[in-house]
């Protein structure tokens, strides 16, 4: 059978000199990990400068990861990863986005879009299918993303897409994204390591399709996707979006409300998603999504906002804001500004909890932080923090670092794993969702992770630290492995039976590659612990697989009234459990001879410097 | 002799519910629709059961065993979908009972069976009325009932006059069935509401995302003692949730949970109910 899916090669690109390398990518590797995430890891290695090198050093690499899927007619498909080291954790950092800028970047021939170097001045990274430039972009300095988008379309034609940084990217706020269309590679200051090469964003614009190698199978098997992304297991995703989340979390207890003191909120009616859908809204798509899972809201100003549970959640009640008009505000302005809501949210709301236990009283700096509630007080830092001014110098950094500064008991309180801020559940009230935080490689993470899933069992009790949870939250990994690498998009899993050996099917149509379940469940496998090893290289150890200290002593109240915390013996015996589903050393690091079961022949990432390839990559 | 009777039942569910509706057979009950729960209660003290519908009634799902058949001429009352039931039965006398009886017990079908003796009939009479569906018939009355209907004789006393009847007073009913509950039916929504509330806990059920937009209610209230019960119920009453979150037999759609009280998930059909712990459905697809 043909090839198809890959176009076999990545463009590097030195933004320093504007020089590019056109590079080719084996199949043993592009079968190995596939795209995406996969991909990106194995790019980030290989392009890594020495361990420890800061994240937003110029010699370190922004990776942007394609998958074989991207230019199908599979529905969801139009994605790519945002693959660096995060500034905010210091270990690897993914995120991916969606929409019409993966399939012109695909179809500028390429795979993978590497970025190295520093311009020498604020610069605007221009691709098409002839190669790659670099112009000038100084007019778009200190535009919001989309206004620079539409600066840029103006500027090179409606057809081209763009993919940029808005202030917070430019002033490296630890937690700045980078977006097209609004739609953001949103955790892990991705956007700061952008900013960091002075490059206010990435134009592409493609003329090459994507080769499938079985395409009549490819358009059988995207009609029967397409068919089944219109059922029961999206009608939630497309009648409502994921805002509903907000009155299952509360009632469960497991929504975190004012920096996690709480896990219900009495303001959640009132900033729920049902009460913003009383507000005009109307539903969007990514490129290429049948299901339509964006549900962009309408203030009472008229301000257009797309809301998700995450930021719904972060902006409110983890800040005791139950004001929806102000939410949606916040979030417009987090968009324009560039930064992920959650990292937002979290930041502040750690900074409000601080004020009000009087940690803040003697720090000049933190003067302009308000208590919980304050709605302007909020609106006020996000915009501090956008631009790096007053309060938001420090808090731009990220709440462990705020923590750091901060001193005394701060840190315990500090919602972090890792340095990334908790995501919408509360570790006390999803027990395995809290060893998927607490162990991810991203830090603390909902979509590398599905361990709540398993919290939602019957049968399951998500009050106990239960080691026999360690293997379900190593398979939910294995299974985000896969979507995000091919790249699916997570609102379809609802859709399949058997997630890993349809998408085998799908990829095995696409590529050509006669893979099957057991193989791309290996792929997904591999991809886990390509992550963790490139951790484990920048000095990850164990203890970084933990939790904020609070939650294991301070009880949370559950919905009979019953007080709960998170055992720390029990979170550490779920750790173990983990480590060894994962095949893993007791001290959680890879063995060697896991590394290469699972990296056979060249498959392991060779970094490109040999001064920075460990022994055992080179033996 | 009785005692060796080879007992069956007659499962007669072809009326037209016009006061109720809608087909009685189908309304929910702890669970199970009438027309299998009257079949489980009247085989429990009989053997063999055979169900008679309308020509081309869509019947609820029934266990193997049982035979349906259909009337010879619809709406002929009790007595014309006593004809089939009784061809079909190869057992020597049957309990004949409607399919809205949500109450028989298997004393009070005993005692019918127990007084038949060597009559051809033993119906119960009770508040001054004979009831011809809490009886026990012998197929041989088949031809009689032919014969009296083809005459336009459609009354069942008129089968009474005509061939050995024993009548079961109501002193000897209660002393088995002291409500005379067996005699209950489901006549109209006003009798259906009280026969639950009479027999099950009223259970709170508190909807989220989806489920409450498909209901259109944040909060309902079923009639269940069990699990199961409330789900069927719920899918009864708020028809908007079928197919995405319930099944129409409530069973939960694959990501739909239900937790009792926000505390644990359940999903045991027979979990038993309280009225004092909310039921909570809600979809597992939380993250993204
Ligand atoms: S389901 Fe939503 S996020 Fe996923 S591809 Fe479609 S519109 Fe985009």
């Amino acid at each position: 059978m043909p090839r198809g899916g890959h176009h076999g090669r990545y463009l590097h690109v030195d933004v320093s000199t504007g020089a590019t390398r056109d590079v080719a990518l084996p199949d043993v590797v592009l079968r190995g990990l596939v795209g995406g995430v996969g991909i990106g890891a194995w790019l980030l290695w290989r392009h890594a400068p020495a361990p420890g090198t800061d994240a937003l050093d110029p010699s370190s690499p922004l990776v942007l990861s394609l998958s074989p899927l991207v230019g199908t007619p599979l529905t969801t498909s139009a994605k790519f990863a945002v693959v660096a080291k995060s500034p905010l954790t210091n270990r690897i950092g993914d995120a991916l986005a969606s929409d019409r800028f993966a399939i012109e970047l695909k179809a500028c021939g390429i795979d993978a879009l590497v970025v190295t170097g520093a311009a020498p001045e604020w610069s605007l990274l221009v691709i098409d299918a002839d190669g790659a430039r670099i112009e000038d972009a100084s007019d778009l300095r200190g535009l919001s993303s989309l206004d620079a988008e539409m600066r840029v379309r103006e500027r090179l034609g409606d057809a081209w897409r763009f993919f940029g940084i808005g202030p917070a990217g430019e002033a490296l706020v630890r937690f700045a994204t980078i977006s097209g269309d609004s739609r953001h590679a949103g955790r892990g200051g991705l956007g700061a390591v952008l900013g960091s090469k002075r490059i206010k964003g990435i134009a592409v614009r493609g003329a090459l399709p994507t080769p499938l190698a079985d395409a009549a199978r490819t358009m059988e098997l995207a009609k029967d996707l397409s068919r089944r992304s219109l059922g029961s297991g999206t009608a939630k995703y497309r009648e409502l979006g994921t805002v509903t989340n907000v009155l299952v979390m509360n009632r469960l207890a497991a929504l975190p409300t004012r920096n996690f003191r709480e896990g219900t909120f009495e303001g959640a009616e009132r900033i729920s998603g049902e009460a913003l859908h009383e507000l005009p809204s109307v539903r969007k798509h990514c490129a290429n999504c049948t299901i339509g899972c964006e549900h962009v809201f309408e203030t009472s100003k008229g301000t257009k906002v797309r809301m998700e549970y995450e930021g719904l959640f972060a902006l409110g009640p983890l800040c005791g804001i139950d004001d929806r008009d102000a939410v949606l505000e916040a979030a417009a302005l987090c968009d324009d500004l560039g930064i992920d809501v959650i990292s937002a949210g979290g930041t502040i709301a750690f900074a409000m909890d601080c004020r009000e236990r009087g940690w803040l009283d003697d720090i000049p700096e933190l003067a302009d932080v308000p208590g919980f509630g304050d709605t302007a007080g909020q609106s006020r830092l996000l915009t501090q923090i956008g631009h790096r001014r007053g309060a938001g110098a420090l808090l731009a950094e990220g709440s462990r670092l705020a923590a750091e500064r901060i001193g005394g008991d701060a840190p315990r309180y500090a919602p972090h794993v890792k340095g990334l801020e908790l995501p919408g559940y509360e570790p006390r009230a999803m027990q395995t969702m809290a060893l998927g935080l607490a162990v991810a490689t991203r830090g603390a993470d909902h979509n590398r992770s599905g361990a709540y899933e398993a919290d939602l069992q019957p049968g399951a009790d998500r009050f106990v630290a239960d080691p026999k949870k360690g293997p379900a939250a190593a398979a939910t990994e294995i299974r985000a492995a896969v979507m995000d690498s091919l790249i699916l998009c997570k609102f379809l899993r609802g859709a399949f039976d058997d997630l890993i050996g349809e998408s085998a099917e799908m990829l095995a149509a696409v590529t050509g590659f006669d893979v099957d379940r057991d193989e791309l469940a290996t792929v997904g496998k591999r991809i886990v612990t390509l992550r963790k090893l490139y951790n484990e290289r920048e000095g990850w150890t164990a203890d970084e697989d933990t939790l904020p200290a609070r939650f294991f002593d301070e009880e949370l109240r559950t919905p009979s009234g019953a007080g709960v915390t998170l055992s720390k013996r029990g979170l550490d015996r779920m750790i173990a459990a983990y480590y060894e589903a994962h095949g893993w050393n007791d001290r959680g690091e890879v063995p060697e001879e896991a590394r290469r079961a699972l990296f056979p022949g060249q498959l392991f990432p060779e970094p490109l410097n040999p001064q920075f390839a460990s022994p055992e990559a080179t033996a | 002799m009785s005692a060796r009777l080879t007992r069956g039942a007659l499962v007669l569910c072809g009326g037209r519910s016009r006061r109720m509706g809608r087909d009685k057979a189908w309304l929910p009950f702890d669970g199970e629709r009438m027309l299998a729960r009257a079949v489980r209660l009247a085989s429990a003290a009989t053997g063999a059961v055979v169900v008679i519908g309308r020509p081309s009634q869509n019947l609820p799902a029934l266990p193997a065993d049982v035979r349906i058949v259909r009337d010879d001429v619809p709406d002929q009352g009790p007595l014309g979908g006593l004809i089939p039931g009784l061809r079909a039965s190869s057992a020597d006398a049957c309990f004949a009972t409607s399919c809205d009886a949500p109450f028989l017990s298997a004393a009070v079908i005993d005692s019918l069976f127990d007084a038949l003796g060597d009559a051809d009939v033993a119906v119960a009479e009770a508040e001054g009325y004979v009831h011809p569906l809490c009886a026990v018939y012998r197929p041989r009355v088949r031809p009689v009932l032919e014969r009296l209907l083809a005459a336009g004789r459609r009354r069942p006393v008129s089968l009474y006059d005509e061939v050995p009847t024993v009548r079961i007073d109501e002193a000897r009913l209660r002393a088995v069935d002291p409500d005379l509950a067996c005699l209950r039916n489901l006549n109209d929504e006003a009798a259906y509401t009280a026969a639950l509330a009479d027999a099950l806990p009223e259970i709170e059920i508190e909807l989220f995302d989806l489920a409450r937009a498909r209901a259109g209610t944040a909060n309902t209230t079923v009639r269940a003692a069990t699990l199961g019960g409330a789900l069927l119920a719920l899918a009864d009453t708020h028809s908007g949730l079928v197919p995405d979150v319930l099944s129409a037999e409530g069973i939960p759609a694959p990501h739909w949970r239900v937790s009792l009280g926000g505390e644990r998930f359940v999903v045991d059909r027979a979990t038993p109910l309280d009225a004092e712990t909310p039921l909570l459905l809600l979809s597992a697809l939380a993250g993204g």
